[in-house]
């Protein structure tokens, strides 16, 4: 097979992005008996949907300011507790109001919620503080709400393994460069094949100006075409930019802009309930507990397309400072790390919409058919994790009036198990048939190894993760970001210090990237897989270097030093000095 | 002053050392040299657990390092671990088969793998951590060596152990016995046409030395041992052994799981530590936490955001952010790592931020190792540490004895 037909396949929908928009919309489409495959330039949930609260929100945090996304959320949340039960914790939340916030804001705010349909249950305050001991005692007043927390990458994962089940075809590390059109407009796109890291493929997405062609693809890179008569643009906050690849009309009808949120992991489980401060929506004043750790955001700025989101020393600080006043023993907790996602967010049309937290929090459905220029091209792009479904729903029954199908959507309806691995196997861009990554590499005889012993060993100790479970997913072709998504490995106290260089003996160990069936062990793409994983975790910790994690900082280097001896890490200390 | 007041009884040493690290036992043996009486007092044995036993860095060519060189392996070799006599730097290779270079090289880890030499590389299928395949494999392309790799079990009695626990096994002479028979059976053939055979560092905790002698008589070429990824047995052999050692001259006590949590100055001298418990005093004091990474110094969030020039509420000793227990001065900004250390002069006296802003030296303490902070330009070395520890001890000692000597006339 030559390397330039790397992905050549055909289907009645092809949907561009790999996040919660795109895979629900996947999921919709397959129920409804649809040909649908999706195309991901890195990973799974890479992007936004990677990077969220893990939220589901009541929507009551919209109740003072945007009454309809209140709305649509309250309606997603009670449905999504019923269809996706398994991937939901139902916390419950709550909203408290300190002394020193605003009482005027409160009646507002519960003016927007009984008007929404939802009387929030006054929550006595010294009953609040015995349920929750670590909450601040200057809290007044404070209301009951059903907010929980989402576990979204197995949600996401379990929707991509469905939907394979049922056909659809999703291809990684594929790339769209441009749509391939006939008189009658859009009929599919061409991909180029990417090799190397997740962390490679995201620092390597194209960044140009709306309304320009997008970049040649690399002489020699593998590329490929997917045809379609329906083309769903759901790459979130870049859906501007994949809509200018079909002209500036197409784009100027994408008012998206990319807005920053910075949130902040902590090693505790310092409230059992969604905590949100009763105030006009601003920074750090959300606690949504997952597991043993509690995650604290958000912050809200407008950043380039073309910028990988990171969280600075200054964004953390203004989100510590801020949740210090919820929960004021929050220096004693263990700063994991931080991160930074973009939410797409719209600008409203026509009137110069205001951007960042007071943009809309809606979702937006253009078919360029109609808004000039690309007929064929749907977009779908806005929202929160926690409307996925209804944009999904939405996005399904316009794709089906252009094929001219009169399916209902099924999604309310069909519950979602959660599924451990795939039925057949995850494809990736480079390779069209079932197996590995297009990867080069020299293959090296493996017969000689023993059979690894797998029973009760775990490939992560601060989450156990059954080493057993680890390998059968890298079967599968997935890499380490996706077990860090699957399975939290390295999620834990130790942040992938300690267990990355036992990671790669584990990818050694299952022939990666080829599987145990098919062994194709590769050292040079293990290592650089293993230091890609390393150093995205060691990013998260840059911005959090106080209390326990100072000193894990410290023995990671310490650890590089001592046990490996190497300079192998793009370690704090390389961070500090050489940038 | 500052410190909790329930002691119940008091201990008198001449110096007493913080910590129980490479640092700690090094200025302990240094101290100890001159026959005077040394408490060592530590929550753990630090960051030994991850130690590979390679010294890394350089060793300066002075008369200094010298002399802490020759003063470090003569006590390794009398407690039991011998470094290898060569002169110069080793060229190894890591847990991950990368190349390194190793200053003092434990005697049974002393290989010099030149390119083009041909090793085989031994793993142990119950030792998971230990990639033989892969090590080979990277050693073969960044070290330029000739690499095969061989994977042999160890038998029901290994278990899935921990390297420690298999390290234990290999202490067991009927075990090992068995063990040499297979190996010369299974590796006869391809150890013959290598140079070397590298094995995980577990061939004992006690034992390795002949171990690995007899392992080499078998096999009729050099076998050593290569680092591998923690717990580390040749960090546990270091700190068993040293201890042991140390404690075997009557003179040095150890009291370990003791975590120092307050103190009394006086005067610009400490005159004992605490653990809360018990009251260790001393004429002069060598601190050896290990600084951030050992818990010694604590960042709080003000001094990462450079909100406070203070590191958290304390610095120097204790482990909580609770009240500084020598009010230590600290230098070091912005993202902590190993740059945050005790401030300290040129003998390696700490300062101690006094009232209205002036700093006061406190003359009978000295710091050691990483507790001073560690330089951005080279990172943690341990070679420096050991220097460092080597002479922090000695000059406690040195005071301590003058202030005897002050005292007997």
């Amino acid at each position: 097979m030559s390397r330039r037909d790397v992905v050549i396949d055909h289907a009645d929908v092809v949907i561009i992005g790999g996040g919660a928009t795109g895979i629900g919309l996947l999921w919709d489409l397959s129920l409804r008996g649809l040909d649908v495959i999706l195309l991901e330039q890195a990973g799974l949930a890479a992007g936004t949907s990677g990077a969220f609260h893990g939220l589901l929100h009541s929507g009551m945090r919209y109740a003072g300011t945007d009454r309809r996304t209140a709305a649509e959320c309250l309606e997603e949340n009670a449905l999504l507790k019923k269809v996706a039960g398994p991937f939901v914790k139902d916390t419950g939340g709550v909203f408290c109001r300190l002394d020193d916030d605003d009482p005027g804001w409160e009646r507002r705010w519960l003016d927007g919620c009984r008007e929404v349909g939802l009387r929030p249950k006054p929550f006595a305050r010294n009953s609040l503080l015995s349920a929750e001991p670590s909450l601040s005692a200057r809290i007044v007043s404070a209301y009951a709400v059903p907010d929980a927390a989402i576990d979204g990458f197995g949600l996401l994962w379990s929707l991509v393994w469905s939907s394979a089940a049922a056909g659809a075809r999703v291809y990684f590390r594929a790339r769209v460069t441009g749509f391939l059109t006939d008189d009658a407009g859009v009929r599919g796109v061409t991909v180029v094949g990417l090799g190397g890291t997740e962390e490679e493929a995201l620092q390597s997405a194209p960044a140009f100006p709306a309304g320009t062609p997008g970049p040649a693809p690399e002489p020699g890179a593998a590329f490929g075409e997917v045809t379609a008569p329906v083309v769903v643009n759901a790459t979130g906050p870049w859906a501007r930019e994949t809509a200018a690849l079909a002209g500036s009309a197409a784009a100027s009808a994408v008012p998206v802009e990319q807005d920053k949120g910075v949130m902040l992991v902590f090693n505790a489980r310092l409230v059992s309930r969604v905590v949100n401060r009763l105030r006009p929506p601003a920074d750090g004043d959300i606690f949504v507990p997952h597991g043993p750790v509690t995650i604290l955001g958000t912050s809200s700025g407008l950043v380039r397309g073309d910028e990988r989101p990171a969280a600075t020393p200054e964004e953390v600080c203004l989100v510590f400072e801020q949740g210090q006043a919820l929960v004021p023993g929050l220096g004693l907790a263990a700063p994991l790390r931080a991160y930074a996602g973009v939410r797409p967010l719209l600008r409203a049309c026509g009137s110069g919409g205001e951007p960042g937290r007071r943009g809309g929090r809606g979702f937006l459905l253009v078919d360029h058919g109609e808004a000039g220029g690309a007929a064929g091209l749907v977009t779908v792009a806005g929202g929160k994790f926690t409307t996925f479904r209804a944009m999904a729903q939405a996005a399904g029954d316009l794709v089906c009036r252009l094929l001219g199908k009169n399916v209902p959507g099924r999604t309310a309806e069909v519950g979602i198990p959660r599924l451990r691995r795939h039925p057949a196997g995850t494809r990736y861009a480079g390779e069209p048939a079932a197996g590995g990554r297009g990867r080069t590499g020299s293959e090296r005889d493996s017969s000689r190894a023993r059979p690894a012993r797998l029973d009760g060993a775990l490939a992560c100790d601060c989450e156990l993760v059954d080493l057993a479970h680890a390998m059968s997913l890298l079967d599968e072709g997935l890499g380490l970001a996706d077990l860090r998504r699957l399975l939290r490995v390295g999620m834990g106290g130790c942040q992938g210090v300690f267990c990355s260089p036992r990671l790669a003996g584990v990818l050694w160990q299952a022939g990666w990237p080829g599987s145990r069936q098919r062994p194709r062990p590769d050292g040079p793409a293990i290592l650089a897989e293993t230091a890609s994983f390393e150093q995205a975790r060691m990013a998260g910790m840059k911005s959090t270097q106080w209390g326990a994690q100072a000193r894990l900082a410290a023995l990671a280097e310490a650890f590089d030093e001592l046990t490996l001896g190497e300079d192998s890490r793009a370690g704090p200390h390389a961070g500090v000095t050489k940038q | 002053m500052s410190g909790a007041t329930t002691e119940r009884s008091a201990l008198d040493y001449d110096v007493v050392v913080v910590g129980a690290g490479l640092a700690g036992l090094v200025a302990a043996a240094s101290a100890a040299e001159s026959g005077l009486r040394v408490g060592i007092v530590a929550r753990s044995s630090g960051s030994l657990g991850l130690w590979s036993g390679l010294v890394s860095g350089r060793i300066p060519p002075t008369e200094a390092g010298a002399r802490a060189v020759r003063f470090f392996m003569g006590y390794s070799a009398a407690a039991g671990l011998p470094m290898a006599e060569v002169p110069g730097t080793l060229r190894l290779v890591s847990a991950t088969g990368r190349p390194v270079t190793s200053a003092l090289t434990p005697r049974t880890a002393a290989a010099d793998l030149a390119p083009g030499s041909k090793v085989l590389v031994v793993g142990f299928s119950e030792l998971a951590d230990y990639p033989a395949a892969l090590i080979a494999e990277t050693a073969s392309r960044l070290a330029g060596l000739d690499c095969h790799y061989r994977s042999l079990s160890l038998g029901s009695a290994a278990g899935r152990g921990l390297a420690p626990r298999i390290a234990r096994l290999f202490d067991d002479e009927e075990w090992f016995d068995g063990f040499l028979t297979s190996a010369r059976r299974f590796l006869a053939a391809d150890a013959s046409s290598a140079s070397t055979v590298l094995l995980p560092p577990v061939t004992g905790l006690d034992h390795f030395g002949r171990n690995v002698a007899r392992l080499e008589d078998s096999l009729g070429t050099a076998v050593r041992e290569l680092p591998a990824l923690p717990p580390s047995v040749p960090g546990h052999r270091f700190s068993r052994l040293w201890r042991h050692r140390l404690e075997s001259t009557g003179r040095v006590s150890v009291h370990i799981g003791r975590t120092v949590t307050g103190s009394r100055v006086e005067n610009d001298r400490c005159r004992w530590v605490s653990d809360g418990l018990v009251r260790y005093e001393a004429t002069s004091f060598v601190l050896a936490t290990g600084g951030v990474a050992g818990g010694g110094i604590v960042v709080g969030p003000d001094a990462f955001f450079g909100l406070s020039r203070s590191v958290g509420d304390h610095a120097g000793l204790v482990t909580k952010p609770v009240e500084p227990v020598l009010g230590l001065e600290t230098r070091g900004e912005g993202a902590a790592w190993l740059t945050w250390g005790v401030r300290t002069d040129y003998d390696g006296h700490p300062y101690r931020a006094g009232e209205g802003g002036g700093a006061r030296r406190l003359e009978n303490v000295y710091v050691a190792g990483w507790e001073a902070g560690v330089s951005g330009a080279t990172g943690p070395q341990a070679a420096s540490t050991l220097l460092d520890a080597y002479r922090a001890g000695s000059l406690a000692a040195r005071d301590a004895c003058l202030a005897r000597e002050r005292w007997e006339t």
